[in-house]
C-alpha cells in the first residue's frame, strides 16, 4: 500500500515538473498592460506620451497660435535618459511624434536623423531623377518649436522589495527665442516585490 | 561472504557514485587553468573560443554568471566593446534572476559541496560587473549609457550597505568604482554628482585607513572645492593640489583607464585526518609550499550527557573517524604590470595610477565570508561524516578484510565530494589605472605602456583618440601579463 502510494506521488511530482516545462505564446493586445520585472515597459512609454502631450497641446500657449490662427510646427529633440535602466529612447520619442501627429494640432517635422536621410535622397535625386519629378533642397520647413526633456529615477529598496519611482520631464521650447512655453511631468510610482526563495 | 541485502544493493550504486565523481575535478581549478595562458598573452579573442567551445565542461550549470562576466570581460579587453555589452547585460541580468535562493540548493550543498550552488558573485565583482559595463559603454561615447550603470552599482551598493549593517570590516563601498563614478558624471557635465561620488571614493578609503592616491586626492579636492564643499574637505583632511592641471584654451581631457596584471586566484586547501574520540585529532594539509603539514589536538570529549547514554554505538570512545574538509584560499599571480605611463603627441606625458586593487578587495571578501564559510563547512562534514559511519555500518559484514576495503572506499567517496568553491571572476585585473591628459581639441595618437617594478616596458600600445572641445575621451589599455 504504501508503495503504491508513493508511485503515486512521485508521478504526481513529475507532472507537475513536467507541466511547468513547455513554452507558451499568447498574443495580446499591443495596448494591454503586462507588467513582469517592474522596469519601465512600452506601456510606460506609451501612457506618458499620450497623456503628457494631451496636457502640453491642451496648455495656453496653443491658444496663443490659434488665435493668431497659426499651426505650430513642432520637432521633437533629444529626451535625455537620466534613470538608473537602459530605456530605448526612441521608443518614448516615437510615441510621442506619434501622439503629436495624430493630434492633427500641429505640424511635424522630421527629425535630424531622419532629415539627414532626406537630404542624401534628394542629392541623388538632384543627380538621378528627371527634372519634373526632382525635389527641391533648400525648400524643407523650418520646426519652430521644439520638445525636450529628461527621464528620471529614485529607487529604494530594501532586501526584496523595492519603490521605483520615475519622472518625466518634457519642455517645449521656442527654437529662435529660446522661450519655454510649456513644461510638464508625469510621475510613475511602482513596487516591486521578488521572491526571495524558490524550489 | 555473504552481504546483507541493504549492503549488496547499495555496493553497485556506491561503486557507480564513486566513478563518476572521479571524473568530477573541481571546475573552479580546471577553468582557470583552462585560459589563463590565453589572456596572459593577450590572445582575449582566442580565450573566448575555447570559453564558448567547453562552457558545459568549464562552467556546468551553476555558473552562468561567471561565464557570462568572462566572456564579456575578455570581449573588453580585446576592444570588442558591443558584444563585451552584450555578454556582460547577460550576467547583469543572471545575477538579478538569482536573487531568489532554491531551497533544494541550498540543502544539496550541504551534503555534497557548495559549488553545488549557483555562482552569484562576490559583492566587489557586481560592483566591477557595472564598473566594465559603463567602460564599454565610454569606449563607444556613450556617456549617458556609462552613467547608468553607474547608477545601478550605486543601487546595489546601498542594499549591500544595508545588509552589512554594523559589521565594520563588512565590504560597504568601493573607492576604485566611486572615483571612476565622479570621472563619468564629470563628462556628463553633472558635477554635483561627481562631488558626491568622489567624497564617497575618498571617505571610503579613509575609513579603511588606506591610503588615498594623491591624484585622486587633488581631484577629490578640485570637484568639492568647485562645488563649495568646505566641510566635505575639512572632514576628508584633504590638501588643495601644489600644482593646478594646466588646459588648453577649448581643448579637453584624454583618461586613460589601464587594467593592469591579474587579480589573485583561489586556491583549494584540503584538510583530511583522523579523529579519534576522546582522544587526539590528527589531520594534515598542503601549505602555500606545497609541503604537507601534520597538525595533533586533542580530540573535543563527549558532553556528560551522552557518557551517561551507556555504552551505545554512538558514545563509545576510541571509534576513529575519517575526515576532510576544503577551503578557498588565496593564491596569488605574480604580476609584471604595474604602473601606466601614457604619451599624447602634443600634450606631454603621464604616468597613471591605481585607484582600485582586486587584491584588497577578494581578501576582504574573504575574511568577510570566512565565519559563514566554516559554519557551512563544519555542519556538512559532520553531516557527511555521519552518513559515512551509518553507510559503513549497514554495510559491515563478516569479513575484516572485506569491511577495510568498504570503510576505505566509503571514505574516498566522502572525500570525493569535498571541494572548496573557488570560483571567482579572475580574469579581472589586479590594479584599475586612471592616467588623465589636458589636450587639445583635435585628434591625438597616443603610446600607453605598462612598466614592471623596474620600470622596463612590459606591454606599449600605440592609440588613437579624437577629442571634442570641452570633451572627455576616455581610452581604455589593459596588460594582464
Amino acid at each position: 500500500m504504501i508503495r503504491v502510494s508513493t508511485r503515486i506521488a512521485g508521478l504526481l511530482m513529475l507532472t507537475l515538473v513536467l507541466a511547468g516545462c513547455g513554452k507558451k505564446v499568447t498574443r495580446v493586445s499591443s495596448n494591454s498592460t503586462i507588467d513582469l520585472s517592474g522596469r519601465w515597459n512600452d506601456t510606460d512609454s506609451r501612457l506618458v506620451a499620450e497623456e503628457m502631450l494631451r496636457d502640453c497641446l491642451n496648455s495656453s500657449w496653443y491658444y496663443t497660435y490659434q488665435a493668431q490662427k497659426k499651426t505650430p510646427t513642432v520637432i521633437v529633440g533629444s529626451v535625455k535618459n537620466k534613470s538608473h535602466e537602459h530605456i530605448d529612447a526612441e521608443t518614448f520619442t516615437k510615441d510621442m511624434e506619434r501622439a503629436l501627429i495624430n493630434s492633427g494640432k500641429v505640424e511635424f517635422v522630421a527629425n535630424k536623423g531622419e532629415r539627414e536621410q532626406l537630404r542624401d535622397e534628394k542629392a541623388d535625386q538632384g543627380r538621378n531623377a528627371s527634372v519634373e519629378t526632382r525635389n527641391k533642397a533648400g525648400e524643407e520647413s523650418g520646426a519652430e518649436l521644439m520638445l525636450i526633456g529628461s527621464i528620471n529615477s529614485i529607487v529604494d529598496q530594501e532586501g526584496s522589495k523595492a519603490v521605483v519611482f520615475y519622472q518625466i520631464n518634457l519642455e517645449l521650447v521656442q527654437i529662435e527665442s529660446g522661450r519655454k512655453l510649456w513644461i510638464g511631468d508625469k510621475k510613475i510610482k511602482k513596487y516591486v516585490t521578488k521572491n526571495s526563495t524558490k524550489f | 561472504m555473504r552481504f546483507p541485502v541493504s549492503s549488496r544493493a547499495a555496493l553497485p550504486g556506491l561503486a557507480l557514485l564513486s566513478l563518476l565523481l572521479a571524473g568530477c575535478a573541481n571546475r573552479g581549478l580546471t577553468r582557470y587553468d583552462a585560459i589563463v595562458k590565453q589572456a596572459s598573452s593577450q590572445d582575449y579573442l582566442a580565450a573566448v573560443k575555447v570559453l564558448k567551445k567547453e562552457r558545459a565542461k568549464l562552467y556546468g550549470s551553476q555558473s552562468a554568471l561567471l561565464y557570462n562576466m568572462d566572456v564579456g570581460l575578455l570581449y573588453h579587453y580585446g576592444g570588442v566593446y558591443d558584444s563585451s555589452i552584450v555578454y556582460l547585460r547577460r550576467a547583469v541580468d543572471v545575477h538579478e534572476e538569482l536573487f531568489a535562493k532554491s531551497v533544494t540548493n541550498e540543502a544539496a550543498s550541504l551534503l555534497v559541496n557548495d559549488n553545488v550552488r549557483p555562482y552569484r558573485g562576490r559583492s566587489y565583482e557586481i560592483v566591477w560587473l557595472h564598473l566594465f559595463l559603463a567602460f564599454d559603454y565610454l569606449a563607444l561615447d556613450r556617456a549617458d549609457d556609462a552613467r547608468i550603470e553607474m547608477r545601478q552599482a550605486e543601487i546595489f551598493l546601498n542594499e549591500v550597505k544595508r545588509k552589512a549593517g554594523g559589521d565594520a570590516k563588512a565590504f560597504r563601498d568601493d573607492a576604485a568604482f566611486r572615483a571612476f563614478s565622479a570621472l563619468v558624471y564629470e563628462a556628463l557635465g553633472e558635477r554635483d554628482d561627481a562631488a558626491i561620488s568622489i567624497y564617497a571614493a575618498v571617505k571610503n578609503l579613509r575609513q579603511r585607513k588606506q591610503p588615498v592616491p594623491p591624484g585622486m586626492a587633488a581631484y577629490a579636492w578640485r570637484l568639492l572645492d568647485a562645488e563649495d564643499r568646505p566641510n566635505d574637505i575639512r572632514e576628508l583632511d584633504l590638501q588643495p593640489p601644489a600644482v593646478k592641471p594646466a588646459r588648453f584654451p577649448g581643448g579637453g581631457e584624454l583618461v586613460v583607464i589601464g587594467a593592469l596584471g591579474r587579480s589573485p586566484a583561489l586556491g583549494e586547501t584540503a584538510f583530511w585526518g583522523t579523529w579519534v574520540r576522546d582522544g587526539v585529532l590528527v589531520y594534515y594539509y598542503r601549505d602555500a609550499n606545497g609541503k604537507v603539514v601534520s597538525q595533533a589536538l586533542p580530540a573535543p570529549g563527549l558532553p556528560q550527557s551522552e557518557y551517561e547514554k551507556g555504552r551505545g554505538r554512538n558514545t563509545r570512545s576510541g571509534t576513529t573517524l575519517h575526515l576532510k574538509w576544503a577551503m578557498p584560499s588565496l593564491r596569488e599571480v605574480p604580476s609584471q604590470s604595474r604602473l601606466l605611463r601614457v604619451a599624447a603627441d602634443s600634450a606631454g606625458a603621464a604616468a597613471g595610477e591605481a585607484w582600485g586593487d582586486t587584491r584588497e578587495l577578494l581578501q576582504q571578501d574573504l575574511d568577510e565570508g570566512r565565519t559563514a564559510m566554516l559554519t557551512r563547512t563544519v555542519i556538512r562534514v559532520a553531516v557527511r561524516t555521519l552518513a559515512a559511519e551509518k553507510t559503513k555500518a549497514q554495510m559491515r559484514t563478516d569479513n575484516p578484510i572485506v569491511n577495510l576495503l568498504l570503510s576505505l572506499g566509503t571514505d574516498a567517496l566522502a572525500d570525493q565530494l569535498e571541494q572548496a568553491d573557488v570560483r571567482l571572476w579572475f580574469l579581472l585585473p589586479r590594479t584599475l589605472n586612471v592616467a588623465r591628459i589636458p589636450v587639445p581639441a583635435g585628434n591625438h595618437t597616443l603610446q600607453v605602456a605598462a612598466e614592471n617594478a623596474e620600470g622596463k616596458v612590459v606591454r606599449v600600445e600605440t592609440l588613437q583618440a579624437h577629442v571634442r572641445p570641452g570633451k572627455t575621451r576616455f581610452v581604455f589599455f589593459n596588460s594582464l601579463k
